[in-house]
């Protein structure tokens, strides 16, 4: 009945405004950190104080301190720098192959887009921490070589969206009007294809953003992304394993972790809500 | 139809493992000089060299190693000597188990929290799964098994905190070891299905073939457990599909966390040691479960939608 | 008029029973100053409003009217299914076979829908469940309300479908909806519907989503089955010439109040409602002035219900502010009839031309 349905729809918009804001203002919080650390941190995160160890939350130390009495407080903001900047590092990667062979196979079709498509599958009928191991093992262990493993195995979500989303954008007649003024297809493609899927790939950055980071966390962790000592929040939890009783080294990298991956999904839905409702193209 | 997907996928392997064979054999460092040892002659290395033809092109040695894998031949461990075969053999009933466990406790769990929430919108339960789950995809599962650990294995001994038991030495033995590190990997897993569960059970629920059951006179059970439910499994089983690469994946690292010898740890220990072998034929397993269990994934499709299946008429 | 005493639609109803009785004018459905309204409870659309309508057994009852009249609600209401859509039974009681329903619970009406009372609707497709073949589908009330072995149900289920005439009976019931046509569908509907031998049948615009070839088929398939099996039907449709074909009695709605009912023939040659002959104008085509006929404006929504007559704004006859005032009851008119208009008896209304 239209009463009924008109009066859930309300309340599913009103629903998704509340979550995307809630998401927009962590991951402003967690960026301002990232950004801020030197300043907003306590104490240096290395610096090392060997008697105050393994202490739980105090005066000194809100958050407490780690294995060799490095303030966990301070690490775990200098950790946001770290994991955000590499979580970027390796979603810039993929962005760049990911969306320039979508673009390619999309706008090409035929025997082009096949070929690709099912190397795009290949790539995905691995799990990303597999192949991720497989390339570190090549390249070696390190916060540098891992971004550019963790950007090479996330570039099937930008395929995967771009090829859809050119294929989507061709449809359209004034792709078509283009093409028949002689209008060369690099140019088509960076001023009419480009700027109409930016929309669904936006959201896609989210999602590969938060694997990235999840990925980094997960190498770092076991000890083959971030060396130490380097604060990262993966290496901090490497440290919690050892001391799984003591609940601030437990707790504080993994919530961490988790808030800034709420934060890029709530993001990310609320986008993709917003593109979708305003309709795609602007010719 | 299966048939070709099949085959695609079959390719599908092949082109994957040949990506990382090639990127293998392009790493820096010389494995004949690892595998002869530190003191050997260049004599030695060369005759290491010539006895695993390391000199030939990348495609002849990828070939060679496609026939022996025909064979069932991974190659030897560089490290270990031992036939890779054997080692994944070992490994492997391992990390199944614990795959098998956290997608069953993921889609009991599922199941459960899914039902109650589309029956109830908008309640305090339902809202309050929908704010666990959001927070339940987000988790690192390797996290979650640390406060697992924490959690019900160093501050009460429920659990154990690692380690594994095989069946035959008990099936209480092995699942009391797997039922925390299942837990931790299945979390993800179980949020995910639980939200499209109560999404795509809502959605049948609103169909007008839901109308027509309670119009038959049917209990609630029913319409929902069997008239909806089958309608709205469908979206589910693909997201299952998808989360089985994630879950394989998972499963590395919280074997690590529980100290279980599967198949994360010994790629872990490849990888430390650039023991090339054994990382690739990991690689090959991990790809072949994955396209099983697609290919699984896929039959079933045709059982929950008839309309996929063949029309013989 | 001011000072009218509103008489109760009830009593009204109630006058509408002839007199005259067979043994067979037992009353299968009864229903009375029923009010059907949606949304919260503070502020709610009212979207049927004392509504009575009385079906016998054996006969076939069509309520005609446009969209938006109330009719499907009408429908669902007599099974207990307001509920299933979000909305409640203000008031008024429901009388099935015999029973009152109207304050049973959902569990006490499982036992009643299919074997007292079964419905048939708009979209047969939609309506079947596509994930389980058709014989499954008809066998499942059977299993359920009589306990039947699943051999046994599906035996029945075949029967059932060779009777609504499908060919090839067995083989086809192991079929799925996809695979069937829009037709077919709705005769497996029908077969689902009788499958526990109910009383009483509603079928919502069975016809409307097919082909008018195949409506034919089904509507002469209803008739037969209604005869042959003494079931009563409730034929709804915006349709008049089938009305006019099926049912003994029609009853006409209108932005959910029942504003005329009467005998078929009676009511189509000289109808007393203003909106009656203006549909029946429509149904035939007529031409007034060069142009077909049509009823000027639209069906108002239910936010949008006048305190007086609903039909004020489209009426040719609307007189100010008599027409405005309240809302009448439906008032009785000679035999089983009665009409809900102020002015009925000043008018002189164009029926049915010959």
């Amino acid at each position: 009945m239209t009463s009924l349905s008109l009066v859930t729809s309300l309340r599913r918009v009103r629903r998704w405004r509340l979550d995307g804001l809630i998401g927009a203002v962590l991951l402003t919080v967690i960026c301002v950190a990232a950004l801020a650390a030197p300043l907003i941190a306590p104490m240096a995160p290395n610096a090392v104080d060997i008697k105050a160890a393994y202490q739980g939350p105090s005066g000194a130390h809100l958050l407490g301190t780690d294995e060799v009495g490095r303030d966990v407080l301070s690490r775990v903001i200098f950790g946001a720098r770290v994991s955000i900047l590499a979580g970027l590092e390796a979603t810039l990667i993929a962005a760049v192959i990911g969306i320039a062979s979508g673009v390619l196979a999309g706008y090409r079709g035929g025997r082009t887009e096949r070929v690709l498509q099912r190397l795009n599958d290949g790539l995905m009928s691995l799990p990303g921490i597999v192949l991720a191991l497989a390339f570190v093992s090549v390249l070696g262990p390190g916060l540098r070589n891992g971004m550019l493993v963790v950007g090479l195995v996330l570039v099937s979500g930008f395929f995967r969206v771009s090829r859809a989303a050119t294929r989507d954008v061709k449809e359209n007649l004034f792709i078509e009007a283009a093409v028949n003024l002689g209008c060369p297809p690099r140019k088509v493609v960076t001023n009419h294809i480009l700027p109409n899927i930016f929309g669904p790939l936006v959201v896609e950055a989210t999602l590969v953003l938060s694997a990235a980071i999840l990925i980094e966390a997960t190498l770092s962790f076991l000890g083959l992304g971030a060396q130490p000592p380097t604060a990262s929040w993966g290496t901090m939890l490497a440290t919690a394993q050892r001391r799984p009783d003591l609940p601030h080294l437990v707790f504080v990298p993994g919530i961490a972790l988790t808030l800034t991956v709420l934060a890029l999904f709530l993001t990310g839905d609320a986008l993709r809500d917003s593109v979708n409702g305003r309709g795609r193209t602007r010719a | 139809m299966i048939l070709s997907r099949a085959a695609w996928s079959l390719v599908i392997l092949v082109v994957a493992t040949f990506a990382v064979f090639a990127l293998l054999s392009f790493s820096p460092g010389d494995a004949a000089e690892r595998i002869a040892g530190p003191e050997a002659s260049q004599q030695a290395i060369q005759q290491v060299r010539d006895r695993l033809h390391l000199e030939d092109p990348v495609l002849v040695q990828y070939g060679r190693w496609l026939g022996d894998v025909a064979h069932g031949d991974l190659g030897d461990s560089l490290i270990t000597r031992q036939p890779v075969t054997t080692m994944v053999g070992n490994a492997l009933p391992k990390t199944l188990s614990l795959v098998f466990v956290a997608t069953a406790m993921a889609i009991v769990g599922a199941f459960v929290a899914g039902v109650v929430s589309a029956l109830r919108p908008g309640s305090l339960l339902d809202r309050l799964i929908i704010g666990v789950t959001s927070l339940g995809v987000a988790a690192p599962s390797f996290w979650i098994a640390i406060v697992l650990v924490s959690a019900f294995a160093i501050n009460r001994s429920w659990f154990p905190a690692g380690g594994y038991t095989t069946m035959s030495d008990g099936f209480g033995s092995w699942l009391h070891h797997l039922i925390l590190p299942a837990a931790a990997l299945g979390t993800v897993t179980t949020a995910e299905l639980t939200r499209q569960l109560r999404g795509s059970l809502q959605d049948a629920l609103a169909r007008d073939f839901t109308l027509t059951a309670r119009a038959k006179g049917l209990s609630t059970p029913r319409v929902v457990g069997k008239h909806a439910l089958k309608n709205a499994a469908i979206p589910v089983v693909t997201v299952l599909g998808l989360r089985i690469a994630q879950l394989l994946g998972g499963a590395i690292v919280v074997e690590r966390v529980f100290a279980i010898r599967g198949l994360g740890t010994i790629t872990i220990d490849a990888v430390n040691t650039r023991d090339l072998p054994v990382v690739l034929g990991v690689v090959a397993i991990f790809s072949v479960m994955v396209i099983l269990t697609n290919l699984l994934v896929d039959l079933s499709y045709s059982y929950f939608n008839p309309k996929l299946r063949s029309q013989s008429r | 008029m001011e000072g009218d005493v509103l008489v109760p639609e009830a009593t009204a109803a109630a006058q509408l029973t002839p007199v005259t009785d067979q043994a067979q004018s037992q009353i299968i459905l009864d229903v009375r100053d029923l009010s059907v309204s949606f949304g919260p409870r503070r502020d709610p659309l009212e979207v049927l409003t004392r509504v009575s309508l009385q079906v016998r057994a054996g006969e076939a009852v069509g309520i005609v009217g446009e969209s938006g009249s109330g009719k499907s609600v009408m429908c669902l209401a007599t099974l207990g299914l307001v509920g299933a859509i979000g909305g409640r039974v203000e008031s008024g009681s429901i009388a099935l076979d015999g029973q009152d329903v109207t304050r049973f619970s959902q569990r006490e009406w499982r036992s009643l829908r299919s074997q007292t009372a079964s419905m048939i609707f708009q979209q047969p497709m939609r309506s079947l469940n596509p994930a389980f073949t058709v014989g499954d589908q008809i066998a499942e009330p059977l299993r359920i309300h009589r306990g039947m072995s699943r051999r046994d149900a599906w035996a029945r289920a075949i029967e059932l479908l060779d009777r609504v005439r499908i060919p090839h009976a067995a083989s086809r019931a192991h079929d799925y909806p996809h695979q069937m046509s829009g037709g077919m569908c709705q005769r497996v509907m029908i077969a689902m519907a009788l499958a526990c031998e109910p009383k009483l049948v509603i079928a919502d615009e069975p016809t409307t989503a097919l082909d008018v070839t195949v409506q034919a088929d089904i509507l002469d398939l209803l008739d037969e089955l209604r005869v042959n099996l003494g079931v009563s039907l409730i034929y709804v449709s915006h349709d008049l010439a089938v009305v006019r074909e099926l049912c003994d009695r029609v009853a006409v709605m209108y932005a959910g109040n029942l504003v005329e009912t009467g005998p078929t023939k009676a009511l189509f040659d000289s109808p007393q409602h203003p909106y009656t002959s203006g549909l029946l104008e429509v149904s035939e085509l007529k031409q007034r002035d060069g142009r077909l006929a049509s009823i000027r404006g639209q069906v108002p929504p239910p936010s949008e219900f006048a305190s007086g007559c609903r039909f004020v704004d489209r009426c040719d006859f609307a007189v100010h502010p008599v027409c405005d005032a309240h809302l009448l009851p439906l008032a009785p008119i000679g035999r089983d009839r009665a009409v809900k208009c102020i002015r009925h008896a000043e008018l002189d209304l164009p029926g049915r031309s010959a």
